[in-house]
């Protein structure tokens, strides 16, 4: 069961009662319950849902703020934002209970509804597994090899020598792995190799898309607070016609070489869900929660870093869709 | 094990994947690991007691092929009788 969650006053703050009405028609198109709610009372909704509920938040941190969790490293990041929170029965936001997605908007009214509309569609595709495509860091394709090769037998590429002048991808892809770094301040993924940081992916690499799906390991990968859709490779993707994409809002980690921890781990965890044929949202829960499992186990506890993934790995997109 | 062995560890286990961060005064913090038991419910499994950790933090940034500088943070986390548990590094 499907529970949209929005919060009407910010829609017309934000759009005006035009907007607000615009978008309240837009749900008219989707099986699920609305619940026009503040932050502060989402937890109430979700601790009284069946545990197969899932819930799906509308727009980005301005219409819906992002919980911002402490941040568990020293790194810089002020806070982890998060959506955990609000799909967890109580106020500990470190790991969800139920599957959880977010359409952010982009401050485009127009861009939010065409993706509730989206939502109204059948999601079940086929996931055609010879149409992916996956692109790392060179010094990390090692460890990136371990997270592609759930999804695809393709070759995965590397920047260096890739680049955004290179790279083509093809408007059928289906699934997209990228191991890439991030900043919260430019637009553009980059490579890293021999001392260099070449730019590897542009909002101008993107074509228009099927219903796709994206994981991306890069920091701030899914950082959309204050940015329009050109701003952020993430909105570009979603309004290009991905349907899920799932990435971090702040600094990731991963290891230099294999076994997988962090970003990886959360990586290839979240493929072999999907792969599965579980729903997008379960997936990215059942990730998270085998995640935690797999660092107590192997490592005994779980560090700062290992926290972090928790948190800021976010779902844009409908939980409920699945790719079979 | 003394604060200052730690340390040496760490920046020879950072050396060998970052030799670039070889220089770099890491922040060295010793750390709790407890966790909420609320989070051992949620995964099913019987809480664990926390254990303390060194974690050694190191920053440096680096220039992209367009000018603009990102910050390169790599962190070691070691045990408290100093071995190497993991090394990580910012995407």
């Amino acid at each position: 069961m499907l529970n949209i969650i929005w919060n009407k006053k910010s829609i017309k703050d934000e759009f005006g009662e035009k907007g607000a009405q615009k978008l309240k028609n837009a749900f008219n198109s989707v099986k699920g319950e609305i619940f026009d709610t503040t932050p502060y009372l989402v937890s109430e909704i979700v601790a009284n849902s069946k545990k197969d509920s899932s819930f799906l938040i509308i727009g980005g941190d301005h219409l819906f703020p992002f919980y911002k969790a402490e941040n568990p490293t020293r790194d810089g990041d002020e806070n982890v934002w998060t959506d955990n929170f609000y799909a967890s029965t109580d106020d500990d936001p470190l790991l969800p209970e139920r599957a959880i997605g977010r359409l952010p908007d982009g401050g485009d009214l127009d861009f939010l509804i065409e993706k509730i509309h989206s939502i109204h569609y059948p999601e079940n595709d086929e996931i055609r597994r010879d149409e992916t495509f996956g692109l790392s860091a060179a010094v990390w394709v090692e460890s990136s090899r371990n997270v592609y090769r759930v999804i695809s037998k393709r070759k995965l590429l590397a920047s260096p020598p890739e680049s955004t002048h290179s790279i083509g991808i093809d408007g059928r892809t289906d699934m997209f792995y990228f191991n890439l770094h991030g900043s919260d301040k430019t637009n553009k993924w980059y490579g890293q190799g021999n001392g260099k940081y070449p730019i590897a992916l542009a909002p101008e690499n993107i074509p228009e898309l099927g219903k796709a799906i994206v994981f991306t390991e890069a920091c701030y990968g899914a950082y959309t607070i204050q940015k329009s859709i050109s701003d952020s490779i993430a909105l570009t993707f979603l309004k290009k016609g991905v349907r899920y994409f799932v990435g971090s809002t702040t600094i990731a980690y991963g290891p230099p070489v294999p076994p997988p921890t962090e970003a990886d781990l959360i990586g290839t965890l979240f493929f072999k869900e999907i792969v599965k044929g579980e729903k997008v949202g379960n997936a990215l829960l059942n990730a998270k929660v085998k995640f935690f499992k797999e660092m107590i186990d192997n490592q005994g506890f779980l560090d700062g870093n290992d926290r972090k993934t928790l948190l800021q790995f976010v779902l844009y997109g409908n939980p409920e869709g699945r790719l079979i | 094990m003394k604060r200052e062995q730690i340390k040496e560890l760490a920046i020879n286990a950072v050396s060998e994947y970052h030799p670039e961060m070889r220089d770099v005064e890491p922040l060295l913090e010793m750390m709790d690991t407890s966790i909420g038991h609320s989070s051992f419910k949620k995964a099913g499994i019987s809480p664990q007691p926390g254990k303390r950790i060194w974690v050694a933090t190191f920053r440096k940034e680096e220039i992209t092929e367009e000018g603009f500088p990102i910050e390169k943070i790599a962190r070691v986390t070691l045990d408290e009788s100093g071995k190497i548990i993991k090394i990580s590094e910012s995407k």
